[in-house]
């Protein structure tokens, strides 16, 4: 299948593209995919499936730098795996559900003064370190939504949610980021 | 945003105001855990256990 797939693509450009890539990435996207569904019977089916989705994407992964490539390849990877088990283990579907509705926090205040501005990209920082540490679940859901931009029903359908819901999920992998970002900032002020 | 409340407009614009923060957040993010992510790869490429089979490399190389 991923062979025909491959042969599909018209450009000479694309085919060595994806051949490297499948060559560069095989080792990385078999140890993903295999410490989530650690069935090594299935490791190779997955893996060709993660390279079908790559090449749906191959114009946007040839504008990529190496860094964001790599991890567009391992949470693809990992989006290929969470779906491939999600009718396995009841439990580990189950880690997704949960669900608040809370928009109650303030809404910052968007004038651009230079300090402020300052103070927003530290802010940002802190978040980033703090979305580092997220658990697998969160920062998965957050790669799913702003990385590989998939859409709400793709999401569902990966961690077998309603769509409606992916949003009330989205609010909470932020807060756990925002908690987690609080925490630290209040550790370092005592 | 016609025939909306102004707390629902509010919460739209919240909304959005927090994706673009998001993607701003994980776009960083993306680049620090893919520099891991490339490191752990090169380390890979030493052990043969993670490296494709020579049959199904040409099977792909051979199109």
């Amino acid at each position: 299948m991923l062979v025909t797939i491959i042969a599909a693509l018209e450009s000479d450009d694309d085919k060595a593209f994806m051949l490297n890539l499948y060559k560069d990435y095989y080792g990385l996207v078999r140890k993903t995919v295999y410490n989530i569904i650690l069935d090594p019977d299935n490791v190779e089916d997955l893996i060709n499936d993660t390279f079908i989705k790559l090449i749906e994407k191959i114009s946007l992964l040839r504008t990529l730098e190496s860094c964001r490539l790599a991890a567009y390849v391992v949470y693809t990877s990992r989006s290929v795996a969470i779906n491939h088990i999600k009718h396995k283990s009841v439990q580990r579907k189950h880690a997704y559900y949960g669900g608040d509705t809370d928009l109650t926090e303030k809404m910052p205040d968007l004038e651009s003064s230079i300090e402020e501005r300052i103070i927003r990209q530290e802010e940002v920082k802190e978040m980033e370190s703090a979305v580092l540490r997220l658990p697998e679940k969160y920062k998965d859901l957050l790669y799913f939504k702003y990385i590989l931009e998939m859409h709400d029903r793709e999401i569902a359908e990966i961690l077998q949610i309603d769509p409606d819901s992916v949003r009330q999920y989205l609010t909470r992998a932020r807060r756990e980021a925002k908690k987690l970002m609080d925490e630290e900032v209040n550790k370092h002020a005592e | 945003m016609p025939n909306k409340s102004s707390d629902q407009v509010r919460k739209i614009l919240y909304e959005e105001y927090e994706d673009s923060l998001f993607k701003l957040i994980m776009h960083d993010v993306a680049e620090k855990e893919g520099q891991f992510f490339l490191e752990e790869k090169e380390k890979m490429k030493n052990d043969p256990g993670f490296l494709p089979s020579q049959a199904a490399v040409q099977k792909v190389a051979g199109l």
